[in-house]
């Protein structure tokens, strides 16, 4: 689905991010872990193309460099870390424009798009924002009126930079729920250790820039790894319910 | 929609018998019309009860300045929708970008140099392109209102600098009065043989507006949004430009810089119709064009027979109301943010 081969991206003779590789397969949920700073919004960003690093990125077999911006905007849909500012639109419009990439030049938005939208707006619980102004919504709110723009646009990858930011934990699992729920591919940089072992297939884990680690959130998320790239220590054990990794943190003496 | 779009219609066409109808001469409202229906039809549909002079102020005089209100304030409204889109920035305007100076300059330029009558309207395009060139450039794509406006205001400064240079050379009576006319603004050289150009350019204008209004919606999110969302965003911004330019520069050769129309009304009208450019570019262009023929009315009847050039009616109301925007917060439409 996705093939990542040597990124890397400098600015100012600084390596952000050096020589990574990974792939991806169809219809799996990567987590994208790492410290602040770690390079994790760079490596998404050069995924969806806002940089242009060095390297080679391969979407469904096809170059990421030769697919015009409609096009990518068909098989890609992206939720980043801040979205507008000064206009003003409703919800319903907002969420709408996610179906731009499969218009024409001339047409407008059908019964058709307002159909996909609106099924996008009830998954994410906005039904009853749906007249309100954007800006006039909590930070939670837009969050997910951004992603129910990224459902309409019905592409086969989702890229989210820290969907659940400014979400509360109800809203947090939910979006997650809804995400996984969904035959897509899922790329998302996650904060959250356990959700992200609830909820990930598999794990990218970088630190300095530099790939630390991948696999299954079992093989990654290790002792060794909390205290070499978070500096933390931790206990790690199954959940008897989830039957996933269940992450304590430890204080430090 | 349908609905604004009419009462919208209905007001233009009010407003404009009551350009025609005013004046140092006042004309009643029905021979306004009858006089217009003979020309049109070429045909003497309702008898003459007026006199020769009437028919010569309504149709040759009152009738083509009307129109070319109508036109300029379309224009400048447009314009004032486009650039906003591009900086993402509801400030934006000809007037305040020093796209309307860089204009008037490049006119002045040509008509100096004598380099025949099509190339005012070429260097008023040429200067506009120019100026709107030089503020993107300027601001590298750090479109915040102050930079913008401090660019627009340095922008500004230059060309009118250059007018004054050029007026200051050439020492020709006449030509320098033209000149004058370019700073102020006025209505007052309207013919039926000039509107044709900027007539023609604002309905291209509002069609390819009409077109891109999705793309238009989208930009306002702002680039990398419109990027991710399948926007070839710089191609868009310099097609967006140049045509602004062409809107520009077809209205200034025509009137000169008549400032603010381009800020003031797309920003009223997003209270009407949100901020949606499907409706908001057909409103716009009406209100805007309804907007100078109302100024250019008042700016000929304020002191009969005297009459006041129209720029200082638009920057009487538009300073204040560029101040009101300043001081309240701007946005594009609806609730403060």
């Amino acid at each position: 689905m996705l093939e990542i081969k040597n990124l890397s991206y400098e600015i100012e003779k600084k390596n952000l991010i050096e020589n990574i590789t990974f792939d991806v397969e169809k219809g799996k949920f990567v987590g994208i872990v790492g410290p602040n700073g770690s390079g994790k919004s760079t490596l998404l960003k050069n995924v969806y193309r806002t940089l242009k690093g060095d390297g080679k990125i391969n979407i469904k077999g096809r170059c990421l460099k030769v697919i015009s911006s409609k096009e990518l905007a068909k098989e890609m849909a992206v939720v980043s870390q801040h979205g507008g500012s000064e206009f003003n639109f409703t919800v319903c419009e907002m969420v709408t424009m996610g179906r731009y990439p499969h218009k024409g030049f001339l047409g407008s938005y059908n019964g058709k798009d307002r159909k996909i939208a609106n099924k996008a707006i009830e998954k994410l619980g906005l039904k009853k924002y749906e007249d309100r102004a954007f800006l006039t919504l909590s930070g939670g709110e837009r969050q997910r009126a951004l992603i129910a723009r990224a459902l309409a646009q019905e592409a086969d990858i989702i890229i989210l930079d820290e969907p659940t930011n400014h979400l509360d934990i109800r809203y947090q699992l939910q979006i997650m729920e809804i995400l996984k729920s969904l035959s897509v591919t899922v790329i998302a940089a996650v904060h959250d250790m356990n959700i992200a072992s609830l909820y990930c297939d598999e794990i990218i884990a970088l630190k300095d820039g530099k790939l630390w680690g991948k696999g299954v959130p079992e093989d990654v998320f290790t002792r060794e790894f909390f205290s070499d790239v978070f500096s933390v220590k931790t206990e790690i054990s199954r959940h008897s319910a989830t039957q996933k990794l269940s992450i304590t943190y430890l204080p430090n003496d | 929609m349908k609905k604004k779009l009419f009462i919208f219609i209905l007001i233009s066409l009010i407003m404009f018998t009551l350009a025609v109808n005013l004046g140092a001469v006042n004309i009643p409202f029905t021979t306004v019309w009858k006089i217009a229906f003979n020309r049109v039809a070429n045909f003497e549909i309702f008898s003459e009860s007026w006199s020769k002079g009437m028919e010569v102020i309504v149709w040759k005089i009152r009738f083509p300045r009307a129109i070319l209100g109508f036109i300029t304030g379309g224009a400048l409204a447009l314009v004032g929708v486009f650039m906003q889109a591009v900086t993402k920035n509801p400030l934006s305007d000809p007037y305040i970008l020093g796209i309307s100076s860089g204009s008037a300059a490049g006119a002045i330029t040509a008509m100096f140099f004598n380099l025949g009558g099509f190339s005012v309207e070429g260097g008023a395009f040429l200067g506009a392109f120019l100026a709107t060139i030089i503020v993107i450039r300027l601001t590298r794509g750090d479109y915040s209102s102050g930079r913008l406006v401090l660019t627009g205001i340095a922008v500004s400064a230059i060309f009118s600098s250059l007018i004054n240079l050029l007026i200051y050379w050439v020492k020709n009576d006449s030509k320098v009065r033209n000149a004058m006319f370019w700073m102020t603004g006025s209505l007052g050289g309207a013919q039926w043989n000039k509107l044709l150009f900027a007539g023609v350019v604002l309905i291209l204008g509002v069609i390819i507006g009409m077109c891109l209004c999705k793309e238009l919606d989208l930009l306002l999110l702002g680039e990398e949004e419109a990027r991710i969302l399948g926007i070839e965003t710089e191609k868009l911004k310099l097609f967006l430009i140049i045509l602004s330019s062409l809107l520009t520069s077809s209205v200034v050769a025509l009137t000169g810089t008549i400032g603010f129309v381009g800020m003031i009304i797309p920003h009223m009208t997003r209270k009407i119709t949100g901020a949606s450019h499907r409706e908001l570019i057909p409103i716009s262009v009406i209100f805007g064009g309804v907007f100078i023929m109302g100024a250019d009315t008042v700016s000929r009847i304020i002191f009969i027979p005297e009459e006041l050039p129209i720029g200082i009616i638009t920057s009487a109301l538009g300073g204040p109301f560029f101040l009101w925007i300043i001081k309240r917060g701007y946005n594009f439409g609806g609730k403060r943010c």
